[in-house]
């Protein structure tokens, strides 16, 4: 070939592949369009579907950014469209484990194409349109660290006693539970350390523990080990089973049973399905679980759920601004606000259903503002991520002690109201035994019916 | 910036005299991956780059070109499909290679064998074409001209071999996801940054990194003081420069 038919055809697959590429982002523009922040609002000519933006399936995208006020078909009380306050960015240090349940901003996307805008992003956008919400995912102690230098707005972690030390240390301010689910302990079908369905979990470990050292055996124990929610949870597990987690990670002292992994949770499910030839145990929050097995990737079974040790606890902290300059306070309030809301609350109870035909959250608010009534539950929570004054974990205390609220309004007075009279029942955390049978959870009777219903 | 290299060094050297053994079982392991993964690679790169760099056939220019593109992969997702094909339930399960240093290796040889490939094809494709002639005229047969062509062109090869390593050595994507840093069997160095940064511990991850580094550095500058050294044939006696006086 000649130089000319080298040039035209180096021309050529640089022209399809930049056709290509174009091809398929006007593809994904044309279907999701972001909803970006202008200073002044638009209004809509064609009457917007509802005012709140609910979690519908709507797999057709209105192509403007919806207003805050209502459009002009239906009555309104202001007459003008009230200026939108300015364009500002809110930054949320959120952990691994719960941005990759996709919760945060990853709306629900249906085999077929549709997408569920069911996610916190998109919702909270909608509603706010003047705020672009950004979640950095990280382990749950560089989360920390990162919001404490104020690289991030606020957290939302899940770890009582990592976030006790946060607030202790004069850094976050108006601390709010948002919601709860339960870790499991899943493992190989095969079981070799015979756990399964046990509900002393200390005992499981102790279990796990001594058929580790039994030589020949094929028992394995995954851990994070990167000082996670997760991790700090674990730490508890092995602790309150009478193991010291230091020791237990030193593998010339104990042998290779027990595997450190140092990466997030899924990396961590897939090297507790991979590793060898049967895999080994590990401690997984719910979410990233469910996500990971019923997209087929990993083929581990749950084995211990729904004990009180394994419950956990979601909370949004803001970074306080007397202490941490630059940070967004107004934003971070704004967007706490709305996660303890009715609409917050259903959204996050909603999350997952589509996919996973459960739950991945249980909203707190109704448990806690007594819409729904399950005194065991609301024990275990109290005991486990309640503090006072002292500030120590305590059930006698409060979501947030006194001396750490600021600004707060009336975050600590919100009740859960449904939007209509649909019927509003608190599911016990439903989890699915890979064989696809529901099981119950909690020890105690339960006070409510096992659905978990918040459609309205 | 002084105020984070210069505590990141400081928290180095207290790591490496701290005898910590496992900091060293790190620091060989990520040598190990490294060093095995280029020298795989070279056993099939260099007859490639040979037969790239030293023969004209139709189409040379798309597959040089390829492999020049090739050497930016991005390594997670070499890594991904290396999951992918090792994992119990893809083509090559039965090797077991995922989460074991043999395979990071493995995937490091073939995430570097573009760079062998490409710089030392191009050096021998400069390779003087007179130096050739000469050798064909003087009756060496096709295998023998090559090898001489290629010991003239030994240190452009040593160029790409030590671009490889180094490639190898601070790669992250392959020795997480292939690898899965665990703790004691496949943790490298760039996961232990990695797992640092999760953590927060901001300054252990930068004194790796300062290790890291230190490490590429010492290897680049002894190869290039070899080169330096066979060169230009400098005795330590031979200066010259004291002769003057």
């Amino acid at each position: 070939m000649n130089t000319a038919t080298k040039t035209i055809a180096v021309l050529l697959i640089i022209i399809i592949i930049t056709g290509i590429g174009a091809y398929a982002y006007l593809q994904s523009t044309h279907q999701n369009p972001q909803t970006t922040p202008t200073p002044t609002p638009t209004l809509s000519p064609s009457p917007s579907p509802s005012p709140s933006p609910s979690p519908s399936p709507s797999p057709t995208s209105s192509p403007s950014p919806r207003p805050t006020a209502s459009p002009t078909p239906s009555p309104s009380p202001t007459p003008s469209p009230t200026p939108m306050p300015s364009p500002t960015t809110l930054r949320v240090a959120t952990t691994t484990s719960l941005y990759d349940t996709g919760l945060e901003d990853t709306p629900e996307t249906l085999k077929n194409g549709t997408v569920i805008k069911s996610d916190l992003k998109d919702a909270f956008q909608a509603k706010y349109p003047w705020i672009t919400i950004n979640f950095i995912a990280l382990g749950t102690g560089a989360a920390i660290a990162s919001a404490q230098r104020g690289d991030a707005d606020m957290l939302l972690v899940h770890s009582p006693s990592q976030e006790l030390t946060y607030l202790k240390g004069g850094y976050g301010v108006d601390r709010k539970i948002v919601a709860y689910n339960f870790f499991i302990i899943v493992g190989p079908a095969s079981d070799p350390a015979g756990i399964s369905g046990m509900s002393n979990v200390s005992q499981a470990l102790i279990n796990i523990y001594n058929a580790a050292q039994t030589p020949g055996s094929n028992v394995l124990w995954f851990s994070r080990n990167d000082a996670s929610g997760t991790n700090t949870k674990e730490i508890s597990l092995w602790q309150a089973a009478g193991y010291n987690y230091t020791q237990l990670t030193n593998t010339t002292l104990n042998g290779s049973w027990f595997k450190s992994t140092g990466t997030g949770m899924g990396a961590t499910l897939l090297a507790a399905n991979y590793y060898g030839s049967i895999g080994g145990y590990t401690l997984s929050d719910t979410g990233t679980y469910l996500a990971y097995s019923t997209r087929g990737d990993i083929q581990l079974k749950t084995l211990i759920q729904g004990q009180q040790s394994l419950l956990n606890v979601y909370s949004a902290i803001i970074d306080n601004p007397q202490t941490i300059t630059g940070t967004n306070f107004d934003a971070s309030l704004l967007f706490v606000s709305y996660l303890a809301s009715s609409e917050g609350q259903q959204l996050i109870g909603n999350y997952g259903v589509t996919l996973y035909s459960q739950s991945l959250f249980t909203p707190i608010i109704p448990l806690l503002s007594g819409a729904v009534s399950n005194d065991t539950l609301l024990t275990w929570i109290k005991s486990y991520a309640y503090m006072d004054s002292t500030p120590a974990i305590s059930a006698a205390g409060t979501e947030c002690p006194p001396q750490y609220r600021y600004n707060a309004g009336n975050l600590y007075s919100i009740t859960y109201v449904s939007n209509n009279n649909a019927q509003v029942s608190i599911g016990l955390p439903n989890y699915y035994i890979t064989d696809g049978q529901k099981v119950t959870t909690l020890q105690t009777a339960p006070t409510q019916s096992n659905s978990k219903v918040y459609r309205v | 910036m002084p105020d984070i290299i210069v505590p990141a060094i400081q928290q180095a050297i207290k790591l490496i005299t701290s005898g910590d053994p496992e900091v060293y079982a790190t620091v060989y392991r990520t040598i190990y991956v490294a060093g095995l993964g280029t020298l795989l690679s070279c056993l099939w790169s260099i007859p490639i780059a040979v037969f790239i760099g030293l023969y004209n056939f139709r189409g040379k220019w798309v597959i040089k070109g390829i492999f020049n593109a090739l050497i930016g992969i991005p390594t997670v997702a070499l890594g991904l499909l290396l999951f992918l094909l090792w994992s119990r339930q893809g083509e090559f399960g039965s090797l077991n290679l995922l989460y074991t240093l043999n395979g990071i290796a493995i995937g490091q040889a073939i995430l570097v064998t573009p760079i062998i490939v490409s710089f030392t094809a191009n050096a021998l494709g400069n390779a003087d074409t007179q130096l050739r002639d000469l050798a064909k005229t003087l009756g060496a047969s096709g295998f023998r001209t090559n090898l001489r062509l290629i010991r003239e062109t030994f240190w452009s090869m040593m160029l790409s071999v030590t671009a490889a390593f180094n490639r190898g050595f601070g790669e992250l994507g392959i020795a997480t996801i292939v690898g899965g840093s665990l703790a004691g069997e496949t943790r490298v160095l760039t996961t232990s940054i990695a797992l640092d940064l999760n953590r927060g511990f901001f300054d252990i991850a930068m004194a790796y990194g300062v290790i890291l580094m230190a490490i590429v550095i010492i290897l680049a500058l002894t190869v290039s003081l070899i080169e330096h050294i066979k060169n230009e044939d400098i005795t330590w006696k031979k200066f010259s420069f004291w002769k003057m006086y």
